[in-house]
């Protein structure tokens, strides 16, 4: 398909509101909020009962023997998906268990010191602080980052504060960087490539935080060259909840344990890493599922349509608000994910946070869209989907200028 | 509930009009085949293994099914507001049937997710010893191992079981160990022990108040393996009083694979934390730091709700009652048809399963060093599968009993067995 022929905002082709009808959503339910929690299609829910069916018809057959060959498959399908070697691929629960699985792990030693970014998720931040915790003189180092931020910008703050930590020539080091692929609150694509050659040449590990990576953006791991990467495939694959995708380079794998010790401990990265004990494995097999319904269409027009989508439909509720998008006009650090100013007048309003804003845009309005600060604003994030459509965007822009105006007016 | 004549079991007295109204396997009442279809059995498949993996009813997975797509119909306000909720009911639930503070529990996935969260949480150092018997569950053995592999001087003192023993002689060989250990006086200290409340391989059901009480005058913190025990004997933490306890719900309460619970009492909370640090980390306390585990599927653990509607039909007692009948009785009638005899001396020592001698005359057989012959044999000829496993010198297969079966399975399941060994006896000759 040539770039001309992929689904655009302007002409969604087989997405849009027909798109529907092959998810789970009620009548009056526009999910504006796929970046939270992901959902998935009607045919990956069939796909989950028909392998708890088969699992209850003989448990032993099942957990002892036929579920190996599917969990390979998917390793499989995913090694080719994200072009790395299969053995360096694991299937966890999610992305704090893979945060987890490699800080849990690594032999961090006196000294060590650990670069995240500010913008980095707060549960992999809380397990960097952990790590801290519990461990000798380990420290994080964090790099302060407020976007608006070109990609060069932010690559230079990040060597600013590497190039600072070495000239303390206290005899610590940075053992490992953290860096989000797109980041989750404000959402930003990072320039990863550049990051990951960064933190190498100053000596760091580099654990690549891709959470919202695969089925949003093309993952190339054998470009890429991450330390360790991971990365949900229930958030944009469409795979039911509690299935991610853990990249651990063969060189590294040694030291690595899953944060469930397994009986098959000290026996190899993917033996310790086959089976994490009895547990409903249907999430990670409806990965099948998903591929099979995302390949209908192809990677390129998904991610072309849900891209074009959350760039015109972030200008478009910009408008409408008066206001402007995080990213400004660097659509490249714009996925699927947009966030949008909103013209509150009084930041110290009692409301202007994500809690009670949240409850007004549920109760009232039978939307969602997390709201937060970010820099001298308030944003919101809107993920845009192949079940949506522009208008869905200018819908959501009118009710967000309504909460404000209304909030403004209370001030 | 049909009414069933009582029985009076002779010599024993301690019999009440109760027990003797209970279902057993002379009289099954509400239970044996009929129960089938309640549950996902296809034709032909009897389960005889539920110990390893469970297995819930039609009901439960109804039950589940409401959950899972409660959450599709508006993701964020399930997980923003309402899956806390449902989980603290869920803890309020169990938190009644174990007899314990609804605060003192967190919920799980399963019992290795349990034990990892409390052995590696625990600030182990130099000189601590880890005590534990041989007859552990092989990923609890794992990761006691992999402390030690991390830790500086924490080793582990094993204390070999060799069934059969007696109550007495098991809470004495663990007393003895503590006390050699003592003697030494080498500045080590057993600073925690790892006791199975049920054993898994063999299946023992151990003495375990006198062995908690007894570890504990040593001043040894107890973590209670129980993954076998909630819906399989009845459990009172108040009585019992462990520092930690895990159990899984999938095994024997008929929730979905995926829902355990942890004890942890309110003076260790503050050092525990889940083996994924979340959001609530520091900030949020033991609840909020285990009502969160990131984003998965939940309704497993939710399941429970249905899996306690489910029994409530019936009651605990009259589950556990025929469920340990059966496998007594049928435990004997195997060990008949073999020519053998069950593992464990006393009936009290057996729960729901039992462990029947295999009667192989070369132990060394080289087609019995792994499983994996034996589990292709059972379920590609037979079509059921029970696991078997080397202790004391003898070869043992373990038995599940459940509602959902009847003497009459354990006949054909000794004959099934008695025909394999027949073979595999007859090309050693």
């Amino acid at each position: 398909m040539t770039k001309t022929e992929l689904p655009t905002a302007a002409n969604p082709g087989p997405f849009g509101h027909q798109q529907r009808k092959n998810f789970l959503f009620p009548e009056n339910f526009t999910q504006f909020n796929h970046g939270s929690y992901g959902t998935f299609p009607k045919v990956v829910q069939a796909e989950i009962r028909a392998y708890q069916d088969l699992t209850e018809q003989d448990a032993d057959r099942w957990n002892r023997r036929d579920l190996f060959p599917v969990m390979d498959n998917i390793r499989t399908q995913l090694a080719e998906f994200v072009n790395c070697d299969k053995a360096e691929l694991a299937l966890v629960t999610n992305t704090t268990v893979g945060i987890n699985t490699v800080l849990r792990s690594l032999p961090f030693v006196p000294g060590d010191r650990i670069l995240v970014l500010s913008t980095g998720y707060i549960s992999v931040n809380k397990t960097v602080s952990y790590i801290c915790d519990t461990q000798e003189d380990v420290k994080v180092v964090e790099v302060p980052v407020t976007f608006p931020l070109s990609d060069k910008d932010l690559l230079t703050k990040v060597e600013d504060a590497l190039k600072a930590h070495k000239e303390l020539r206290d005899g610590s080091r940075i053992k490992l960087g953290i860096v989000d692929w797109i980041s989750s609150v404000p959402s930003a694509v990072h320039p990863v490539k550049e990051l990951v050659e960064l933190l190498h040449s100053y000596g760091a590990l580099v654990y690549v935080d891709g959470a919202h990576a695969i089925g949003q953006v093309p993952v190339d791991l054998g470009y890429l060259r991450p330390d360790f990467f991971i990365t949900n495939c229930h958030k944009w694959l469409f795979s039911a909840r509690g299935s991610a995708l853990l990249y651990v380079a063969k060189r590294h794998q040694h030291l690595i344990h899953p944060t469930a010790i397994s009986g098959l401990y000290k026996s190899g990265f993917e033996n310790e890493f086959a089976y994490a004990g009895t547990q409903d494995y249907s999430s990670i097999l409806s990965i099948l599922s998903a591929l099979q319904f995302r390949k209908q269409y192809g990677e390129d027009a998904i991610i072309s349509y849900t891209h074009s989508l959350a760039v015109e439909g972030g200008k478009a509720m910009a408008k409408i608000l008066g206001t402007h998008t995080l990213t400004g006009d660097n659509d490249d650090q714009v996925a699927n994910m947009v966030n949008v100013a909103l013209p509150l007048k009084d930041l110290s309003h009692p409301k202007a946070n994500t809690k009670d804003l949240m409850e007004i845009l549920m109760d009232k309005y039978n939307i969602f869209t997390p709201a937060f600060r970010h820099g001298e604003h308030l944003y919101t994030r809107v993920s845009a989907q192949i079940y949506l459509e522009l208008d869905d965007f200018v819908r959501l822009g009118n009710i967000w200028k309504e909460v404000i105006d209304d909030l403004n007016a209370s001030s | 509930m049909s009414s069933l004549t009582a029985h009076s079991q002779g010599s024993a007295a301690t019999h009440d009009t109760l027990s003797s109204a209970l279902p057993t396997p002379a009289q099954p009442g509400p239970f044996g085949h009929k129960q089938r279809k309640n549950f996902f059995m296809p034709e032909g498949k009897t389960e005889f293994n539920h110990g390893s993996y469970g297995t819930f009813t039609r009901s439960v997975q109804e039950n589940m099914m409401k959950w899972h797509n409660r959450v599709e119909e508006n993701p964020d306000r399930w997980t923003r507001l309402d899956l806390k909720p449902a989980l603290i009911k869920v803890r309020t639930q169990l938190a009644e049937f174990m007899n314990c503070d609804k605060d003192e529990l967190a919920l799980v996935q399963n019992t290795t997710i349990g034990v990892n969260t409390i052995l590696r949480s625990l600030d182990f150092i130099p000189g601590d010893r880890i005590l534990q018997l041989s007859t552990l569950y092989d990923a609890v053995d794992k990761t006691t191992r992999y402390i030690c592999d991390t830790h500086k001087d924490v080793e582990i003192i094993e204390v070999p079981i060799v069934m059969p023993l007696t109550d007495h002689e098991i809470v004495f060989q663990v007393e003895k160990m503590i006390q050699d250990h003592l003697a030494k006086k080498d500045g080590s200290r057993i600073r925690l022990a790892m006791i199975d409340w049920i054993s898994s391989v063999p299946a023992v059901l151990h003495p375990i108040k006198a062995l908690v009480d007894m570890l504990k005058s040593y001043g040894i913190l107890v973590f209670v393996d129980a993954a076998h025990v909630i819906g399989q004997v009845p459990i009172d933490l108040t009585y019992l009083n462990p520092d930690f306890l895990i159990t899984n719900c999938h095994k024997w309460l008929y929730s979905v694979r995926g829902s355990a619970v942890l004890f942890v009492p309110k003076r260790f909370q503050s050092s525990i934390h889940p083996t994924s640090i979340q959001v609530a980390y520091k900030t949020g306390g033991f609840e909020n730091e285990f009502s969160w585990s990131g984003t998965l599927d939940y309704s497993t653990i939710l399941s429970i709700e249905g899996a306690l509607e489910f029994r409530k039909q019936y009651g605990e007692d009259a589950i556990i009652h025929y469920c340990h009948r059966l496998a007594v009785e049928g435990g004997a009638k195997m060990a008949e048809i073999l020519g053998t005899n069950v593992l464990t001396p006393h009936e009290h020592q057996v729960g729901n399963m039992v462990n029947v001698r295999l009667p192989i005359k070369n132990i060394n057989d080289p087609k019995l060093q792994t499983p994996d012959y034996l589990i292709r044999l059972l379920l590609d000829k037979y079509n059921l599968f029970t696991p078997s496993f080397k202790h004391g010198g003898y070869f043992w297969t373990r038995v599940s009993a459940q509602i959902y079966l009847e003497l009459s399975d354990f006949e054909h399941l000794g004959r099934v067995w008695k025909e394999v060994i027949d073979e595999l006896n007859a090309e050693n000759a």
